[in-house]
């Protein structure tokens, strides 16, 4: 008797087995190994993006649809994929099973080391490339490059500006914001103490201090991003990074500089004077949107430069409809689309002529920061971005928590970086 | 007892192993063996191959046979980039980890176990309650973590100390290496705890009674009859706890993504955390499979050492 | 005597709700922090008590980013991986416990040792596995993937519970004419309830929290499972805690119900009488 129910656990077993790994094949896209597919023959892009819900909303149903007025025999399938590392993981983990997307919004930071690994289409030659091409910002167009190619077109673009708490400027002294290092260093050093301070970098990565060690003088590499010596440990980097040490010491920091409470909370608990971010940062802060002051990054001795960040949209070589990709990827740069970008979002255009429209000149913030992007750098574009990144930060961290001095950690990365750039 | 001696000889007259018992066997492990074989040991044993390669991950292209390469990389450090402390720094901390979080959640979970099996009321509660963190998503509670030790005087944690007086100034927890790897300690030990503590309570409850019963009889006091009967019998599932939170130790990783980033200046890198970014950041496969072998290794060492010790300790 | 057990008791309690305490506290904050308005900054200083009891954060959680379809995903697949493993993990416990066959310990130790292995990496090959099986994209695939990952543990769990229980009974059963199915059904599961039940809760918890392979093996939007969709509210730039918190408070509930059910059922069964020596 017992064995029949014991046959039964495993008939069931058996059974769920078989519900488990039997016919597989019932969602395995159909594909068309032509290139060139005619017009009419209906057929779908997937593009990857880490977009924000928001932002996914408007692409889907404002951008797409726009597109498929157009192209209606192309769909687009849009898959909203989680940020950070694990978007990398995944692209990774795609490609070498053969199964990557059509089409992907990529970090322009990690444009050149999928190239380098050989997953990317370069699109200098396709149709219609230098049109879009001079339409683009150089900034935002140069990302792209690797090696003598384009591997993809711009998407988005941003940079930072100067986001001053009112509370705290009026408490300094101050009715507008200050223009220059010196002004704000003069301001800080009224308002300062235990949980109070100056200004608050993001964090300790090349994100958070390239505008200050930019702005003060400072500099990576060469121009053509060959060589580092000589640049990142020149006179005037050291000078740059020494100063930010100095300041550090004396308590003008946020301790979000040092790992500490981070830029946005210390903005909204009146601990920041001044922090620089993004135009999300508004969005998303519309709480305390009447304490904000938008300014230009302070001018140091070099000027005021903030960091250029950004994505592009990639077209993956495993693709099967690459001309369509392109398509695509040159409409998402367009004036069209763009507009309906900056005109929903407030998203910083890539498009030269969606830069001179009204919606952007008018607009008090997006116009200051595009202001700002005028001058903003980018990070060195190298397929070993990511160990850059550690590198710098690495030596910036060493500056603030250890002994040893601002020349000899630079030289030493300056090493490490020149190493890594001739790879 | 005399009659399953006999049952034994039995079965081992004609052969060592009887022929109905091992089908039987394969009946009974047969699926498991197959799955296993497939989704585990192939991709293990290719992981192997790669390490003695600069592995492409994209299909088709070759991968180079580099040998030992990987490895001399790991140990000896040279070139500008000098890779190798880098891996000494996760591994030193990945020690530490099982130094420090194996005891700490085997003590605290057996304590907590014995006395909720000594309670008269509410265990189903505490089970529940203690069981809370182990159910938990690890990156939401990586993220609480974070914020709780923040450097602030109002985080909870600074707060909780202040007011305690155990300190007069907020300590900057995550800035530095000590005290951001002690975070990272802490939160494995409080959501291991639970697991702990729920693999004893069942186990204690398959200890028989009569045992008890019969300890008592002879005068046994409680802490006797605990070191004398329940751990002797627990012993299987204190080996199999021990090498669960050894291999669990090793495993940390998104902890160390999500709370310090690897920082402060990397020192809180661990083995796994180290690998997933050699390999998913920097595409380096082959030099990233080298690392997984290398933990494996280390891991099945000191679990083998924990073995030896616990039979001795006997 | 009846005095002493008394206190005893009184100090197991205060142990106990001093370590409930520090257990649940993290998730008073959570829950503080998911019942306030516009969180995509921390409140500082944190709050355990919520000044506001504001429930647009739960609301918009399950509402959004499909998250109650993803939370019936993840149903799905922890259900059916639980229920496949316990199936697949008691017959190899028994199997390497009391039958003796040609290669046991060899396969055994290698069980063993597989689990030593950081898995992280293995993701790689599997999913080549699972391409080649044309499983890419399917729940079959990532149960498959999930069943197996289990299988040594598992094993190994209840292999040890398998070998502590006498063997006079298998063999009067065996005298009585039954094969090793009877003694697997009638003797080895019943006694074994606890620790099967144990292993029913690891099962469920580990599948339900699982990302990694989740992510990778899952490749359509709607078919994704839960964890992702709670990585999904962090966003590039901006997150908004409370949603997250919220997210990740509802997603307690599943685990705390297989959780209650399992100790239940398990608790009585050793009052009952368990083994008798």
């Amino acid at each position: 008797m017992k064995n029949r129910k014991i046959l039964a656990l495993f008939a069931s077993t058996a059974l769920l087995m078989s519900m488990v790994t039997a016919c597989g094949s019932d969602n395995s896209p159909s594909v068309s190994d032509n290139n060139n597919v005619p017009s009419d023959e209906k057929f779908t892009l997937t593009m990857w993006h880490t977009f924000s819900d928001v932002e996914t909303e408007v692409f889907e149903k404002k951008v797409i649809a726009k597109f498929n007025e157009e192209h209606p025999n192309i769909k687009i399938d849009a898959t909203r994929m989680p940020a950070g590392d694990e978007f990398n993981q995944q692209l990774v983990q795609a490609v070498s099973g053969s199964s990557a997307p059509d089409l992907a919004r990529m970090d322009i930071v990690d444009v050149p080391r999928y190239a380098k690994l050989g997953a990317l289409e370069p699109l200098d030659g396709y149709e219609g490339f230098d049109e879009i091409k001079s339409e683009m910002f150089e900034g935002p167009m140069s990302s792209n490059f690797y090696n003598g190619k384009y591997y993809g077109l711009p998407l988005d673009t941003n940079t930072k500006i100067a986001i001053y708490n009112k509370k705290l400027l009026d408490k300094a002294g101050l009715t507008e914001a200050p223009k220059t290092f010196d002004e704000l260093v003069e301001a800080a050093k009224k308002i300062t103490n235990d949980e109070t301070f100056g200004f608050a970098p993001q964090n300790i990565e090349v994100w958070g201090t390239m505008p200050y060690f930019f702005s003060l003088g400072g500099t990576y590499t060469n121009e053509d991003y060959t060589k580092a010596t000589g640049h990142l440990n020149s006179d005037s980097s050291v000078k740059a990074l020494e100063q930010l040490v100095a300041w550090n010491k004396e308590g003008l920091i946020g301790k979000s500089f040092e790992g500490g409470l981070g830029s946005w909370e210390g903005f909204k608990g009146d601990n920041y004077m001044m922090i620089d971010d993004g135009p999300w940062f508004a969005s998303a802060n519309q709480d305390v949107k009447d304490n904000m002051e938008f300014a230009l990054f302070p001018a140091g001795s070099a000027g005021s430069i903030e960091t250029n960040g950004g994505e592009n949209t990639v077209i993956f070589n495993s693709s099967k409809h690459k001309e369509a990709a392109f398509t695509f990827a040159k409409f998402l740069a367009s004036d069209e689309a763009q507009t309906i970008f900056g005109e929903e979002l407030r998203m910083m255009p890539v498009n030269t002529k969606t830069g001179e429209k009204e919606f952007v000149k008018n607009d008090e913030m997006l116009s200051l920061y595009m202001e700002q992007l005028k001058t903003a750098v980018s990070r060195v574009p190298s397929p070993e971005w990511t160990v850059i990144n550690n590198v710098i930060t690495k030596a910036f961290e060493a500056a603030i928590k250890t002994d040893e001095t601002p020349k000899a950690l630079l030289d030493d990365a300056a090493k490490q970086v020149d190493a890594l750039l001739a790879k | 007892m005399e009659f399953s001696d006999r049952l034994k000889k039995l079965n081992s007259k004609k052969n060592k192993y009887s022929w109905s018992e091992t089908r039987d066997a394969w009946l009974f492990t047969g699926i498991g063996v197959v799955l296993f074989l497939v989704f585990v040991l192939y991709p293990q044993v290719k992981n192997f191959y790669m390490a003695f390669t600069e592995y492409n991950i994209l299909p088709g292209q070759p991968s180079r046979f580099i040998g030992l390469e990987n490895f001399r990389t790991m140990f000896i450090s040279d070139g500008a980039l000098g890779e190798s402390k880098y891996f000494w720094v996760a591994f030193k901390n990945s020690l530490w980890a099982v130094i420090i979080t194996v005891p700490g959640q085997l003590i605290l979970g057996v304590m907590l176990a014995t006395l909720i099996h000594n309670l008269t009321r509410g265990r189903l509660l505490y089970k529940i309650l203690l069981y809370i963190p182990v159910i938990s998503s690890w990156i939401v509670v990586s993220v609480l973590f974070k914020y709780i030790f923040q450097d602030t005087k109002g985080a909870l944690v600074n707060y909780a100390l202040i007011q305690a007086n155990l300190i007069d100034t907020p300590i900057a927890w995550l800035q530095n290496a000590t005290t951001a790897n002690i975070v990272i300690w802490a939160l494995c030990i409080w959501k291991g705890v639970g697991w702990v503590m729920i693999i004893y309570t069942a186990a204690l409850q398959s200890v028989p009674k009569s045992m008890y019963e019969v300890a008592k009889i002879e005068g046994a006091n409680a802490i006797q009859t605990f070191f004398k009967i329940t751990i002797p019998l627990l012993k299987e599932t204190t080996i199999y706890s021990i090498v669960q939170l050894t291999i669990g130790a090793f495993g940390i990783m998104i902890q160390v993504i999500m709370i310090t980033g690897g920082g402060p200046m990397g020192k809180t890198e661990t083995l796994n955390s180290y690998m997933y970014s050699q390999a998913f950041s920097q595409f380096k496969f082959g030099y990233a499979s080298a690392v997984s072998i290398v933990m494996g290794i280390v891991v099945i060492g000191i679990t083998l050492i924990q073995r030896r010790a616990f039979k001795e300790g006997q | 005597m009846k005095k002493k057990k008394i206190a005893m008791q009184l100090g197991l309690q205060v142990l106990l709700i001093g370590a409930s305490i520090l257990a649940i506290m993290p998730f008073l904050y959570m829950l503080a922090t998911a019942l306030t308005k516009d969180t995509y900054t921390m409140p500082n200083p944190p709050i355990l008590i919520p000044k506001e009891f504001y429930t647009g954060n739960f609301v918009s959680a399950w509402t959004s980013n499909s998250f109650s379809r993803y939370f019936l995903n993840s149903l799905f697949v922890s259900l059916v991986t639980m229920v496949l493993t316990l199936a697949i993990s008691t017959a190899s416990a028994y199997g390497f416990a009391k039958l003796r066959f040609r290669g046991r310990n060899v396969i055994f130790n290698v069980y063993l040792f597989s689990m030593m292995i950081p898995a992280v990496l293995a993701l790689v090959s599997q999913y080549t596995v699972l391409n080649g099986l044309n499983l890419i994209d399917t729940y079959r695939g990532l149960i498959l993937l999930y069943i197996s990952g289990g299988i040594a543990g598992n094993t190994y769990f209840l292999k040890g519970f398998i070998e502590q229980l006498p063997n006079d009974y298998e063999e009067s059963v065996m005298i009585d004419g039954g094969s090793r199915f009877t003694v697997f059904s009638r003797i080895i599961l019943p006694l074994c309830r606890p620790s099967i039940a144990t292993l029913a809760i690891l099962s469920f918890m580990g599948t339900w929290d699982e990302f990694f392979a989740a992510l990778t093996i899952i490749k359509t939007a709607s078919k994704r499972t839960l964890p992702i969709a709670i990585r999904l509210f962090q966003g590039q730039n901006a997150t908004q805690w409370g949603l997250v918190f919220a997210a990740a408070l509802i997603a307690l509930i599943p685990i705390l119900i297989i959780y209650i059910t399992f100790q239940k059922y398990f608790i009585k069964e050793t009052d009952d009488g368990g083994v008798k020596g």
